[in-house]
């Protein structure tokens, strides 16, 4: 099924969201001039420049055990659930959310592919995935920052949470080494010389290549045509992108104290990776070294124990499992909150993300997802509970959080509006 | 109520009088629409709104269904009465006539495989093949390929993104690093025994906590004996003594698991290549400090790992080399060829053994009694090159001389760039050293740039290549030995772009019937998941590819190449979903005996039966039942069949009354059917409609409550489903899906037989069967299986034989599948309904010559269906 155009549009930017994009070469002075030192002359840029707004959509994929999840009561006076009692300190910063789910994406499993996406029926024959939430704000705000987005995992395998506006997968950094490397160690200067030169040997294949596939173009048919378009706008596209990163590799990146982390690699021990990956996370946040983080928590290594079958002792263990995910999550709202910007907290400017594509792992079904969002700027502390038999989409959502990032866009995926129920602060 | 529809609308009214057919609306009339008009509206069909349009995608959808349904004769239903024979075959041949035209006016003049780009596997086959590096290990850092029609080569599934194309950049980088010949000899051949045991290695310090020991003359090493209650002396001391190296075999009792791996650390790879591995094996049994024979043979197993950056250790093994004998006592050498990347290491595991460890044990390895793998020495030799320069340089540059690089004699000429040879970890080889830069010298560079182009790039992009596309090429080579570059550099640039471009990574293929290089790229694409060789290639040029007899002898050809291994693991990996494997750990508790040795021997029967079916040219009924199994010792134990020793698959007969050797109850596939913990029917059955009928269920309709599965105990999945088929909304799909699911009951979810579920809950003791003794039994017996049931059509099986001879009947349709799964994975498009008629008609070539598959292959490649694009 390929998606209406209207669902995928690229959207219009307001005014204010063009001018922050309108490319490096105006975009970098300019940041350069905001924000010499990362952190501390923000103060000063604050009175100019609209707020920073960032994105963080964070999935688990084996489900999160819904009894242990859901609070009983709706609205804002409801009791803690156990998994929730683990962020208590943030109640005021988060919404809960019951009786939602992304219309037509079942398939079990299958349906963690499209957890940002919300393209319905991943299971069926002629599947073609849709563009992330997070790539598609990456494309409007990405320009802002070093790295578009990132797209991080924590996995063994090749999950990733991102896909382009072709629907191809974006494979994911899953070393909390080697994104720290990435984002703040500096090349010495006869490497980011070779970098920059590597970069623009690129581009002038990039160029030869176009041309090569555009003189193919001319002998195919016109419905290969289109096919070999994708190819074309690869082309242009990556162009883009080594321009910018041409010009980042000239600027130094930004200095952190923390020291970088070792990679833990048992499987079992996603909960400790996924804490040395918040670590990285908070800090290229906090260096503005991107707005835009997808993180895909693979927990394959529990997938057995999901099946639980409804033994006691099974499901005790996977309990303790998830509320080790939860004191994570926690640790790094704690991190978030912790860290000011403008005498603001970073959580107030970051949206965060939770959630599962499995309402329950052990029967497979892919409605009633726990889902939570912390930060960002809406007024939160409550429970916003729809209905467990005919969910409410949770693609409204996504949309809700798009507009807050500042893109005028009316629709995302399957949205039907924005989520009602949700405020900006 | 039916006058009532008629007359309560303008827009009804027209619906009927729309309808092109009188008799058709008859037919409907007097057999479909007491339950499929407007208000009754059974399995939310109205046949009364369905208008006779055939234009529209949505309604000859609807159409083909209803064609169908009365075609299997599945409609009208059983309980009513039947349509005169004659009343239905006249609405069924107005019916096809009219979906068939309707169809070919759609798809006239339309292409029907898209182009498309090769997915990662073929990439990386492809460029293997084509720089002659068998095991250069590319696609491990490729975006995963989608998938359409349930496999990866389709266009819809293959989609590219600037992500792609970074990736691709890369490996174009690093394979050309490899093909292009720096040195003006080959690396040295290095030859060397190394022990697995290595001092500061992992294997040392299970050899000191008593889960190995030293071995000389098959008795415990005198010089460093059995680690017992104390260490005797730490391992420092050992490892000053030279404990480690002084040629003893080291005995190991531990089986590898989350925190023991052991590795060969003395060799890890410089310079990627081919390597002979040896190395010599034998079993035993350790009795409190003492060398007995064995139970029997036992298996270790030998990997290629990728070392990590540290140099201390990998997590990932880059794959299995392979399962090898250890006799009790007598050592058996083994030998084997492979390609090893840079710091690539070779991994050992004890691969028949049940995880024991002696370290926490009082009394270590003195206290212990149980089987050890022991192993004498392992023997790496290599590189091994034929010649030097290698092919895949000769390839790029062909005959011209390598010659030292003066920058005095090259004014204004860069230098080629250089990456340095890093060695890490503990291998004893060592690089060779540096003969200074050498680069490969051109005396006419244009014109030998235009020269080996002209080699190249049909070679690789798999037909012939206008001048004016390769002059391209060569205006940028002149344009950068301009700049500065050197030639090697320079054409370099021009190979990296040529592996980048569209003509490299996309299959380009005419509208209409295949040409000659289309077909012959078709046909091994097919076949051996890769670009045609030099002969196929030959052919193609000659013309003489598409003659019956010269296209039968290529396919027969390529099947007998080890090259076509590549088809039967990825038709296979998805035809069967094999690529699923080991999607699902089995529980520990309930299947403790699972071992990942077991998981490799279930992959390697059904992958190693497919072959034999083809080899021998066997009947589709052998899909489903067969005479024989294709086993090793691990997996006739696990199916209770006696007198298979060794790790190696080979040909069992079977016993008369036995149910194995079809994909039906391979382990493989009763695994990927299940969930590590549980089974259901209803996966299983769904299996078996799509994979091996062709006919796959609807989906399952939105918001119904899923079974939510149980161990405890007390109530079997057939109960639970029970109330759920019991649904009339989900009865009808049901009693299509489950009924081939409920006799695979008899099947738990590792694939091992049995009569009663196991539980962790209630139950009674569980026998030990023929589980390792030295694995503890944590399950129970509960609740009695029942694997009988009934297939739609009414006829009854009560186990899983009766349902093998049932589906084995109907040869016709099993081929009929096969010949589309087929058709659709080497065409790389889906099947319509006008594809109907062709695929009987191979599969009716097929049976009249037998009905064997690699008859059915035959007929396939000799189609239009294949040879059209």
């Amino acid at each position: 099924m390929r998606p209406s155009s209207s669902h995928l549009a690229r959207p219009t930017l307001s005014r204010r969201a063009f001018l922050r994009g309108t490319g490096l070469m105006l975009a970098l002075p300019f940041l350069d001039a905001m924000r010499p030192v990362f952190g501390t002359a923000a103060k000063a840029a604050a009175a100019t420049e609209t707020i920073p707004r960032r994105m963080v959509a964070i999935e688990t994929n084996m489900g999160i055990l819904p009894q242990f999840f859901f609070p009983e009561k709706a609205g804002s006076d409801y009791a803690l659930s156990p998994y929730l009692e683990r962020l208590a300190a943030h109640r005021p910063n988060f919404s809960v959310f019951s009786g939602v789910s992304l219309p037509g994406v079942t398939g079990a499993h299958a349906a963690e592919k499209c957890f940002l996406t919300g393209t319905p029926h991943p299971e069926r024959g002629g599947f073609r995935n849709w563009i992330s939430l997070d790539q598609f704000a990456a494309e409007q705000v990405g320009n802002q920052t070093r790295y578009p987005s990132l797209v991080l995992a924590m996995s063994n395998e090749g999950s990733t949470l991102s896909y382009t506006r072709s629907g191809a997968p974006i494979p994911a950094e899953k070393s909390p080494k080697k994104l720290f490397q990435k984002l703040f160690v500096q090349g010495k200067p006869d490497e980011v010389a070779a970098n920059v030169e590597a970069l623009r040997q690129g581009r002038s294949m990039l160029d030869f290549l176009g041309e090569q596939s555009q003189r193919l173009n001319r002998t195919l048919s016109k419905a290969d045509q289109d096919r070999m378009d994708q190819y074309f706008t690869s082309v242009r596209e990556l162009e883009q992108r080594l321009h910018s990163s041409e010009a980042w590799e000239q600027k130094p990146k930004p200095v952190v104290a923390a020291k970088p982390p070792e990679d833990i690699d048992d499987a079992r021990e996603f909960v400790a990776k996924t804490r040395l990956m918040f670590d990285v996370m908070k800090l290229a946040l906090e260096t503005d070294s991107t707005r835009i983080i997808s993180l895909f928590i693979d927990t394959t290594v529990i997938h057995n124990i999901t099946h639980h079958g409804n033994r006691p002792e099974v499901i005790a263990e996977l309990r303790a499992k998830e509320e080790g995910q939860f004191d994570a999550l926690n640790g790094f709202l704690t991190a978030l909150t912790e860290t000011k910007e403008d005498g603001q907290s970073l959580l107030d400017r970051t949206m965060v993300l939770y959630g599962t594509p499995m309402g329950s792992a052990n029967s497979h079904s892919n409605v009633n997802l726990p889902v939570l969002l912390a930060g960002g700027g809406f007024k939160h502390g409550q429970h916003l509970a729809f209905d467990t038999q005919n969910n409410y989409p949770l693609s409204n959502l996504y949309l809700s959080m798009l507009q807050r990032l500042g893109l005028e866009t009316g629709a995302f995926s399957t949205s039907k509006g924005t989520m009602r129920g949700l405020e900006l602060a | 109520m039916r006058l009532a529809v008629l007359v309560s609308g303008a827009l009804c009214c027209l619906a009927a009088t729309a309808r092109a057919q009188p008799a058709l609306e008859a037919f409907f009339e007097a057999h479909c629409y007491d339950c499929h008009d407007a208000d009754t509206k059974k399995g939310d069909l109205d046949l009364t709104a369905l208008k006779p349009q055939f234009s529209d995608a949505a309604s000859f959808a609807r159409w083909v269904t209803v064609y169908d349904r009365i075609e299997s004769g599945e409609m009208p239903p059983k309980k009513k009465a039947r349509p005169p024979a004659n009343e239905t075959a006249a609405v069924m041949k107005w019916l096809h006539d009219s979906l068939l035209s309707a169809e070919q006016t759609r798809l006239a003049g339309e292409v029907r495989t898209g182009v498309r780009r090769l997915t990662r596997a073929e990439y990386e086959n492809t460029v293997r093949d084509l720089f002659e590096m068998p095991g250069l290990a590319l696609q491990g850092d490729l975006p995963a390929d989608g998938s359409a029609h349930g496999f990866d080569k389709n266009s819809d599934a293959l989609d590219i993104s600037h992500v792609n194309l970074a990736k691709y950049l890369e490996a174009a980088e690093r394979t050309l690093d490899l093909a292009i010949a720096t040195q003006p000899q080959a690396p040295s051949v290095q030859k060397r025994r190394i022990s697995l045991a290595n001092a500061g290695g992992f294997v040392a310090s299970i050899i000191m906590n008593g889960d190995g020991v030293l071995l000389k003359d098959k008795k415990p090493d005198p010089a460093f004996p059995p680690a017992g209650e104390q260490s005797h002396i730490d391992q420092g001391a050992h490892e000053r003594m030279g404990s480690f190296s002084n040629g003893a075999s080291v005995g190991l009792f531990r089986h590898e698991d989350e925190s023991v791996s052991p590795y060969f650390m003395e060799h890890v790879t410089i310079y990627p290549g081919r390597y002979r591995v040896r190395t010599s094996l034998w079993s035993f049994q350790w009795d409190k400090g003492t060398v007995l024979p064995s139970r029997g043979t036992e298996a270790a197993r030998l990997s290629v790992v990728q070392l990590t950056g540290d140099g201390r250790g990998g997590q990932h093994p880059s794959y299995v080399l392979g399962y090898y004998d250890a006799p009790s006592i007598e050592s058996k050498e083994h030998e084997v060829m492979t390609w090893l990347n840079h710091n690539e290491i070779i991994g050992f595991n004890v691969a028949s053994l049940a995880p024991v460890a002696n370290y926490n044990r009082k009394g270590r390895a003195l206290a212990f009694t149980g089987p050890g793998i022991a192993c004498d020495w392992l023997e790496i030799e290599g590189p091994l090159h034929d010649q030097w320069p290698p092919k895949a340089h000769q390839l790029l540059f062909g005959e011209l001389p390598l010659a030292d690089f003066k920058p005095a004699e090259n004014p204004g000429v860069r230098a080629p760039a250089r990456k340095k040879i890093r060695q890490i970890g503990a291998g004893k080889n060592r690089p060779d050293p540096d003969k200074g830069l050498w680069t490969v010298k051109s005396d006419d560079p244009l014109a030998d740039a235009d020269r080996l182009l002209a080699g190249f790039l049909p070679k690789a992009f798999r037909r012939p290549v206008a001048a004016e596309v390769r002059k391209e090429y060569v205006a940028q080579i002149e344009q950068r030995l301009k700049a500065g570059d050197c030639f090697e550099t320079a054409l370099r640039w021009a190979y990296r772009a040529a592996l980048c471009s569209p003509d490299f990574l996309y299959l380009v293929e005419p509208p209409g019937p295949l040409d000659d290089s289309a077909l012959a790229s078709r046909l091994s694409y097919f076949l051996w998941n890769s670009m045609p060789d030099a002969r196929l290639a030959q052919l193609a040029t000659d013309g003489t590819l598409r003659k019956p007899e010269v296209l039968r002898g290529e396919v027969e050809r390529l099947l007998k190449d080890s090259k076509s291994q590549r088809f039967i693991e990825d038709f296979l990996g998805q035809w069967l979903k094999l690529r699923a494997i080991a999607a699902n750990d089995p529980d520990k508790k309930l299947y403790p005996e699972f071992s990942p040795y077991l998981q490799d021997s279930m992959v390697a029967e059904t992958r190693a039966y497919f072959r034999e079916l083809l080899e021998r040219d066997l009947g589709a009924a052998f899909l489903v039942r067969s005479d024989f199994a294709m086993l090793n010792e691990k997996l006739a134990t696990l199916y209770g069949i006696p007198g298979v020793s060794g790790a190696q698959i080979r040909r069992v007969a079977l016993p008369p009354d036995c149910p194995r050797g079809g994909f039906l109850t391979q382990a493989s596939i009763l695994k990927i059917t299940a969930n590590g913990t549980t089974t259901s029917p209803v996966p299983r059955g769904m299996f078996v409609m799509a994979r091996l009928l062709g006919q796959p269920p609807d989906p399952q309709p939105p918001n119904v409550a899923a079974v939510e599965p149980d161990v405890r105990g007390a109530a079997t999945i057939r109960e639970q489903l029970a109330k759920h088929r019991s649904e009339p909304s989900c009865a009808s799909c049901h009693a299509k899906i489950d009924p081939a699911g409920f006799a695979m009951e008899a099947f738990d979810v590792i694939g091992g037989f049995r009569s009663r579920y196991r539980s962790i809950g209630d139950g009674d003791p569980a026998p030990r069967g023929a589980i390792d003794p030295f694995i503890g039994i944590s399950f129970k017996l509960g609740p009695p299986v029942d694997s009988s049931g009934a297939l739609p059509d009414g006829r009854k099986f009560n186990d899983i034989r009766d349902l093998e001879a049932l589906l084995a009947a109907d040869t016709g349709r099993l081929l009929r599948n096969l010949a589309e799964q087929l058709a659709i994975y080497s065409t790389g498009r889906d099947l319509a309904f006008s594809d109907r008629e062709p695929i009987a008609a191979i599969v009716a070539r097929t049976q009249q010559k037998g009905g064997g598959l690699r008859t059915l292959l035959h007929e396939l490649v000799q189609s239009r269906l294949f040879q059209t694009r």
